[in-house]
């Protein structure tokens, strides 16, 4: 039986959900999350001949003149390698590339692929001009903002729809990012987590509730493609991250944070705990045996029956 | 028929002598000034070692004067990074899903109409 508070579409090459309080409010705010969604495809999509991002890419080292949502997403990831000191790094497009992503995800084909390392020229080659609009990379730079870009829409989603359903709580669900806004139900809002998004529900996993912020997961178990290869870059040698984490989930003030901490923790393997520690930052770490770590305030998970 | 020439005099001679003799001091002064005025050019215009000579020492060059002067931005570092707001936890952490409970009896005639269940949970994982 279909819950009238939730609806759910294929969105950005993976799922979108938003959920309301209300159900009375669940038309006005799906629209506005696919409103959202829409313009961010066009302006962040490495995939679309029309987007920004690719008149950037194929602009050889000419600026372009960026609409304010490519400039934002642009300066979100741009913050997120200031603040992992480049370990989530949005320059890693060639690297994705040569390892075999190229194109949409779901026209990937399975099959052997040889992994080159590429070096990752580094996020201080991107030149943005906030105040003119203009963003720049250098001839044969390629960015990709896939990392950051998810998390900025669905807080950015979440923003929107609880601008046009006042005092009615929102979640927006993008690919397994998680964004809430407004007034939670009471309890709060009921997060999963999980290795996999569409993990059936006999999956690993664990239920938390958040009334605030966001919630990311990354995961090496995902997007995955030839032998070993995955989504996740590790700058320094411009090969999918060996990492000790399978899957990293984190609890944050926005969906933004939570996704750079989650996406630099499976990079930072080992290094992780500390770093989030340090951040105060609620996460949850499993480790490809399936033992899973936390930090923080992360809540403990209930004795299996 | 032509008459041969009358061989020159001795006086005529010394004259046309003189008049080679001057010539050539005049082109030799000439030549001698151009040369030395073209040296002046050349040596404003193409500054050269100094004339110390001797051995070749190798003198330590003078400490600039510190000064203060304005370098613009390098263009590359982009504006964002020095001013980039620090991760933040969320105000509330998340807490410990509460525990799921059976779905109560229906009542025949309930006062108070019950609060609806929360929503299912939503997925957080890799995508």
């Amino acid at each position: 039986v279909s819950d009238p508070r939730v609806a759910t579409w294929p969105a950005l090459g993976t799922t979108a959900s938003v959920v309301v309080s209300d159900p009375g409010a669940l038309p006005a705010a799906r629209q506005a999350v696919e409103a959202e969604l829409a313009a961010l495809d066009l302006a962040c999509s490495r995939f679309r001949d029309d987007s920004e991002l690719s008149r950037l890419n194929a602009g050889a080292g000419r600026g372009i003149c960026a609409s304010p949502l490519l400039l934002e997403a642009v300066a979100v990831a741009l913050r997120a390698a200031a603040l992992t000191d480049g370990i989530v790094d949005p320059t890693i497009g060639e690297a994705l590339v040569l390892a075999g992503y190229d194109r949409d995800f779901a026209e990937i084909e399975a099959g052997p692929i040889r992994l080159a390392g590429w070096r990752v020229p580094g996020w201080r080659q991107v030149f943005v001009d906030l105040a003119r609009g203009e963003v720049r990379v250098p001839h044969g730079v390629r960015l990709d903002l896939g990392a950051t870009a998810k998390a900025l829409g669905a807080d950015r989603a979440a923003a929107a729809a609880a601008g046009v359903a006042p005092r009615v709580g929102v979640l927006v669900n993008l690919g397994g990012d998680i964004a809430v806004a407004g007034p939670p139900p009471a309890g709060g809002w009921l997060v999963r987590v999980a290795d996999d998004h569409r993990a059936p529900p006999e999956a690993p996993s664990q239920t938390i509730a958040v009334a605030s912020g966001g919630v990311a997961t990354s995961s090496t178990t995902v997007r995955r493609w030839g032998a070993g290869a995955h989504h996740i870059i590790d700058p320094r040698t411009g090969l999918p991250a060996e990492s000790r984490w399978r899957t990293v989930s984190v609890a944050a003030a926005t969906c933004v944070d939570a996704n750079i901490a989650s996406t630099a923790a499976i990079v930072l393997g080992g290094d992780a705990l500390d770093w989030l520690a340090e951040r105060h930052l609620p996460a949850r770490l499993v480790d490809h045996g399936g033992d899973a770590w936390t930090v923080g305030h992360w809540p403990r998970e209930r004795a299996a029956a | 028929m032509t008459e041969p020439r009358p061989a020159a005099s001795p006086s005529r001679r010394d004259r046309a002598i003189r008049r080679v003799r001057n010539l050539t001091w005049a082109v030799g002064a000439a030549t001698a000034g151009l040369a030395t005025s073209l040296s002046v050019v050349a040596a404003h215009a193409f500054k050269g070692h100094s004339r110390q000579t001797g051995p070749a020492t190798i003198v330590a060059p003078k400490a600039p004067t510190p000064r203060r002067v304005t370098v613009p931005p390098p263009e590359r570092v982009p504006a964002i990074a020095p001013g980039a707001a620090p991760l933040s936890p969320a105000p509330t952490p998340p807490s410990a899903a509460p525990t799921p409970t059976p779905a109560p009896p229906p009542a025949a005639a309930s006062p108070t109409p019950t609060p609806a269940p929360a929503p299912v949970p939503q997925t957080s994982g890799g995508s």
